[in-house]
């Protein structure tokens, strides 16, 4: 009995110290740099002042550019895009976001509905909030002694609302883009019922859930866009493709992307949120705040980002 | 949670040993809900988690484990049917006629034989090769100017199907070869071919090595629970941060070896005989280890291979199971066959000793590489690879009287640790060629990038950006190499017979402790996981 009692007492103590060694090792990891700073910042926002939430991969923080939003409709949107962005994981942003906001449209960019959301990344995922040493461990790399000094604390204000700025051009090839096809690739069960969830979600809220499509050369194409458009019949959502509108959104492959029609650049993405502006408008439950006192940052921002773009795209 | 079971049986949730999902959730289930099982029920919980574990990886495809286990079953119980007959018949019978009943019942039972190998090595081929051979069929066809399009239907694979086929045919033959008496126990059959830790990779066990053994399955103690996690915890290091993390380069160089130089495609070919390596050897500890916490003492499946002099020993230390079942199963079965028997009588008169044996054990040789070459794929680069192993085995045999001629006229000591170090070094280049081709998009790309590795050996077309591109940096390869030596020198010291877990079993706690905390935070740090990473399956079990 008494060896018993001390092989589980040992073994106890063993699992303390382990788990006392990854909170020391996540403290050593997250002093970096806060992951998905951009996209976290959203809680660093005034409460109540983002009327669209924009949830996404890569394909998000490069097509959709709140500040321009801002300037064209009075729209107050930010992008909680992350790169590789999972549905879980923006399921997390949605509820993170809706604790101190109340969107009235959260738009969910298409193309994470078509990457596999396995268990392991979710059980991943859930160890990582609590050890982040889980989702960061690859920082031993960069790690300097300065890294302990300069310890960031908190996210502080996202200046471009989660855009990230790119003018670099890489034209895209169009070959078979978008070739008309009956065939429907089908979105993984997983992450249509993820989809219903945040449906459920936004309903129970009040807010409006639209699926859009960024347009992607590399991305998409009518077997994907049928297989959305079914699943947003299905639930009774607003499917806005992109790629479909690409005449009407005026997207010019030869100068519109930044890496041969993967993602979008500045000039594209200034279309793409043109575009959006309209619709979003179109929906009649946006309040235009230009003027708004509360507000007056925004125009702080958007002067700041215009001087930026006049004097880059100068050189 | 009954929602995560049915996804997890469309196979998304549990994909390896090495998956979260495993070692966070089921492992740790299933050793908790065994330890509180009954004594007298452990092995049926353990044939219900190897069935849970087979369909959260297969789903329905289940089935094909049931029915071979259903079908070793019934051919080993009328094996025995049809050996016991001969014995009741042949009591008080003359020589003569106990010889041609023998004979009699011999032809019967090669008959039950045929028919359980067309069973399920015939499935095997149909599930896995069909699609091969119709596309080569087609290509023939179209050769001679006939427009044939013979479609092949393809079939899911169920996982380790080219595991627990030869591990079920294993125990027909044996069986049949008198080694073992056929199992009325159906429980007992299907513990030994479907046990959850070797139904994905192996090893291929044997009857005699594990039924018993399962059957009989214990309580856990401690001491097998510390040292099977301590296994465990060294596979995941070889797997996880070696194997992986050298995954992204091997395979960005293999998919784009056109835009490489010689050097750079000589250095991915090394670089793949260790993924490689450590991916299966780190699998098989992760078996071992797992098997070894409830108490089941799994047959070794690597000997340290790359200590070889020669490739016929580099094979007997490199996926032992398969190197046996191929020997005892195919080879043996070929040599002891009357008409090979008979060349080789022959053959000895006429070339002697040394090469009468050999004419006739190529022809054994050369089928059992045949075999091994298609067991890994049904691709020609897989064929490739055992004929290549063929032909250096061959020569091997056929010039080592030359050698030792030529060794013993210039006095060298074939034992010397300089001579031991050159051959070491000549069959560690031979293995990382053959893997080469075995890794390759198909043979005319290994050839490809054989040519340009022997014509064109520079390590121009890489520099730092490139490697940016590809997702790696020279970090990358100081963990790899650390690992690496840190592996080697375990492999040395087993080598020489001391057993590393067994010594640090008899270290005091302190030591012990800081190894283990070492060993985990190495694979929580240094692991290839996450975001950046793309999951890599058990590279053995898509064979």
């Amino acid at each position: 009995m008494k060896d018993i009692v001390s092989k589980i007492a040992r073994a106890v103590i063993f699992v303390m110290g382990l788990l006392l060694l990854l909170y020391g090792l996540s403290r050593m990891v997250v002093v970096k740099e806060k992951m998905d700073q951009h996209a976290n910042a959203i809680v660093s926002e005034p409460e109540q002042t983002i009327d669209v939430l924009v949830l996404g991969n890569s394909e998000t923080y490069s097509s959709v550019v709140p500040l321009k939003l801002w300037e064209q409709k009075g729209i107050t949107a930010y992008c909680c895009g992350t790169p590789d962005q999972r549905l879980f994981y923006a399921k997390e942003f949605l509820e993170k976001t809706f604790k101190n906001q109340s969107p009235l449209v959260v738009m969910i960019e298409t193309d994470m509905l078509y990457n596999g959301s396995a268990k392991n990344d979710e059980v991943v995922h859930k160890l990582s909030t609590v050890f982040p040493v889980f989702l960061y461990h690859n920082r031993w790399k960069t790690l300097s002694f300065s890294d302990f000094v300069h310890r960031n604390s908190g996210y502080g204000v996202e200046e471009n609302k989660g855009y990230s700025y790119d003018l670099t051009i890489v034209p895209a090839s169009t070959d078979g883009y978008m070739d008309p096809s009956e065939l429907v690739e089908v979105i993984p069960k997983r992450n249509q019922e993820y989809i219903r969830q945040i449906k459920e979600y936004c309903d129970e809220r009040g807010a409006l859930l639209v699926l859009y499509s960024t347009p992607s050369t590399v991305n998409w194409n009518m077997r994907r866009h049928n297989g959305v458009e079914i699943l947003a019949e299905d639930i009774g959502i607003d499917y806005v493709d992109l790629n479909i509108l690409q005449a009407d959104v005026g997207i010019d492959w030869r100068r519109d992307t930044r890496d041969k029609g993967d993602h979008m650049n500045y000039w594209g993405a200034n279309k793409v949120t043109g575009y959006l502006g309209e619709y979003l408008h179109s929906l009649g439950i946006l309040v235009d705040h230009r003027g708004d006192e509360r507000y007056q940052d925004w125009d702080i921002y958007l002067d700041s980002f215009n001087q930026q773009l006049a004097q880059d795209s100068v050189e | 949670m009954l929602s995560t079971i049915l996804w997890a049986g469309k196979g998304v949730s549990l994909t390896s040993f090495f998956s979260v999902m495993y070692f966070t959730m089921f492992l740790p289930a299933c050793i908790v809900l065994f330890a509180l099982t009954p004594k007298k029920a452990k092995k049926y919980f353990v044939i219900f988690v190897s069935y849970m574990f087979f369909w959260f990886i297969s789903g329905l495809l289940l089935a094909y484990l049931i029915l071979s286990t259903v079908s070793m079953y019934f051919f080993g119980l009328w094996l025995s049917k049809v050996k016991d007959k001969l014995k009741q018949e042949s009591a008080g019978l003359e020589k003569e006629e106990r010889k041609a009943l023998k004979e009699k019942y011999n032809n019967k039972e090669r008959g039950i034989v045929i028919l359980s190998v067309v069973l399920h090595i015939g499935g095997l081929l149909v599930l896995k090769y069909a699609g091969f051979f119709s596309d080569n069929v087609n290509l023939l066809l179209n050769k001679f100017g006939i427009a044939g399009s013979i479609k092949a239907p393809q079939f899911m694979l169920p996982i380790g199907i080219s595991f627990f086929s030869l591990q079920a045919l294993s125990y027909i033959l044996d069986v049949h070869y008198g080694k073992i008496k056929a199992d009325r126990n159906i429980g007992r059959l299907a513990l030994f071919i479907c046990f959850f830790p070797q139904i994905v990779e192996g090893p291929i066990c044997r009857y005699d090595q594990t039924a018993n053994q399962l059957w009989e399955i214990k309580q856990i103690t401690y001491e097998n629970l510390t040292f099977g996690i301590q296994r465990l915890l060294y596979g995941m290091l070889k797997k996880i941060v070696v194997a992986d993390r050298l995954n992204t380069f091997v395979d960005h160089i293999f998919s784009n070896y056109s835009s490489f130089h010689g050097g750079v495609i000589a250095f991915a070919a090394v670089a793949y005989t260790i993924q490689l390596y450590m991916d299966f050897s780190g699998s098989m500890d992760a078996v071992i280890g797992t098997a070894q916490i409830f108490g089941i003492q799994m047959p070794e499946n690597f000997k340290h291979p790359f200590f070889s002099r020669t490739i016929s020993e580099f094979w007997t230390r490199w996926h032992i199971s398969l190197g046996t079942w191929f020997k005892d199963y195919i080879f043996y079965p070929i040599t002891s066959a009357k008409k090979i028997k008979k060349l080789t009588s022959s053959a000895r008169k006429k070339i002697g000793n040394h090469y009468g044996p050999l004419l006739a054990g190529s022809i054994a040789l050369f089928a059992v590489w045949a075999c091994n070459g298609l067991w890994h794929g049904a691709a020609w680069n897989f064929i490739f690879f055992g004929m290549y192993h063929f032909v250096l085995i061959l020569i091997g045999s056929l010039i080592n009287p030359l050698v030792r001629k030529t060794n013993s006229k210039l006095k060298i000591n074939p034992d010397a640790k300089w001579y031991r170090a050159v051959q070491i070094f000549r069959t560690c280049v031979l293995v990382v060629i053959g893997e080469l081709f075995f890794r390759a998009y198909g043979l005319k790309n290994g050839l490809h990038m054989f040519k340009r590795m022997v014509t064109n050996f520079s390590f121009l077309l890489i520099d730092e950006t490139t490697m940016k591109t590809i997702g790696v940096d020279a970090k990358d390869f100081i963990i790899v190499g650390m690992v690496v030596i840190i592996v080697l020198c375990v492999s040395i010291l087993s080598e020489k017979g001391v057993s590393v877990r067994r010594k640090l079993a008899d270290t005091n706690i302190v030591v012990r402790w800081i190894v283990l905390y070492a060993l985990i935070l190495c694979i929580v740090v240094f692991g290839a996981y996450g975001y950046g990473y793309v999951v890599v399956d058990p590279l053995y079990a898509q064979y």
